[in-house]
């Protein structure tokens, strides 16, 4: 049997989907680029319903900066909430991240506002499932641990503490 | 910087936590933010290294009455936790209104030594 396909959407805040706020207000905190204009292109990822699959994607998508590793993922299905959803690389560190990206196009902001609304409907079901920072964290040792090219590759330029503390479990053959 | 971003934004929460840090206190302590950017601020706030200057201030948002600031500021103290805010912690962990803040409570608290 094969997991369903879902194009899941890394939260920024948990607690924004709780309360009925105001969805100018969701958005801003959802959906906002960090030069704080709307974030019409929202970065998602296309993967199966699969524990270890969203585990794989999220420390791939926290292995890149300037994202970083700082709590556990919460994310969100969000099949459905919008037309145009255009196949675009993601990480150029992880080829599973880059082959699962997409981005959904948007018009303008009223459009993204619409999209957001339509996110928040059925957003309990929405909400796929969390991943902890723990388990995040075992499955790119286990990574640096097997000598995996892109993982030593990204434990050694350290640019995060996390990173750096993969250091010490590079195998000594994929240091030479 | 009012020049550069024109409004409030991450970027500029982390132009201010690397070159102004006590500017960008100061910004959270005016209580005119949003709190779409207060959340955020907050957060960024974390990464300054004086933690005498910056954890009074993030444990004060932790009683804000939107659970997203408080989220931001637990995000905040992640290098800050000291006796008082773990015990601050606790409590949140274990009364707070919000599913959210509990859980991100207790993960600090699991992943502080």
């Amino acid at each position: 049997v094969t997991a369903p396909r879902i194009v899941i959407r890394f939260v920024r805040r948990l607690a924004s989907w709780e309360d009925e706020r105001p969805l100018e207000e969701l958005q801003r905190l959802e959906f906002r680029n960090r030069d704080g204009t709307p974030d019409l292109k929202p970065s998602v990822y296309l993967v199966s319903d699969e524990e270890q699959v969203l585990t794989q994607i999220y420390a791939e998508h926290c292995a890149t900066p300037p994202i970083g590793l700082d709590t556990r993922a919460s994310c969100i299905d969000t099949q459905g909430c919008a037309a145009r959803l255009l196949d675009t690389d993601g990480s150029p560190r992880f080829a599973f991240a880059r082959d699962a990206h997409r981005e959904y196009d948007i018009d303008d902001l009223a459009s993204l506002i619409g999209f957001v609304g339509r996110l928040r409907e059925r957003v309990k079901e929405r909400q796929v499932r969390l991943v902890t920072k723990e388990r995040t964290v075992a499955y790119a040792r286990g990574r640096v641990t097997a000598g995996d090219p892109e993982w030593v590759a990204v434990a050694q330029l350290g640019e995060r503490d996390w990173l750096s503390a993969l250091r010490k479990f590079i195998p000594q053959a994929a240091n030479e | 910087v009012r020049a550069k971003w024109g409004e409030l934004c991450e970027e500029m929460f982390e132009y201010l936590a690397d070159e102004h840090p006590s500017q960008l206190v100061r910004l959270l302590l005016s209580k005119r933010m949003p709190v779409s950017d207060l959340t955020f601020a907050a957060e960024i706030a974390g990464r300054i290294d004086d933690s005498n200057m910056v954890r009074p201030v993030l444990l004060g948002l932790l009683a804000h009455p939107d659970s997203v600031v408080r989220e931001g500021a637990i995000y905040g103290l992640a290098r800050h936790v000291d006796a008082a805010v773990a015990s601050k912690l606790r409590r949140l962990a274990d009364m707070d209104l919000s599913a959210a803040v509990r859980s991100a409570a207790s993960d600090l608290l699991a992943a502080t030594p």
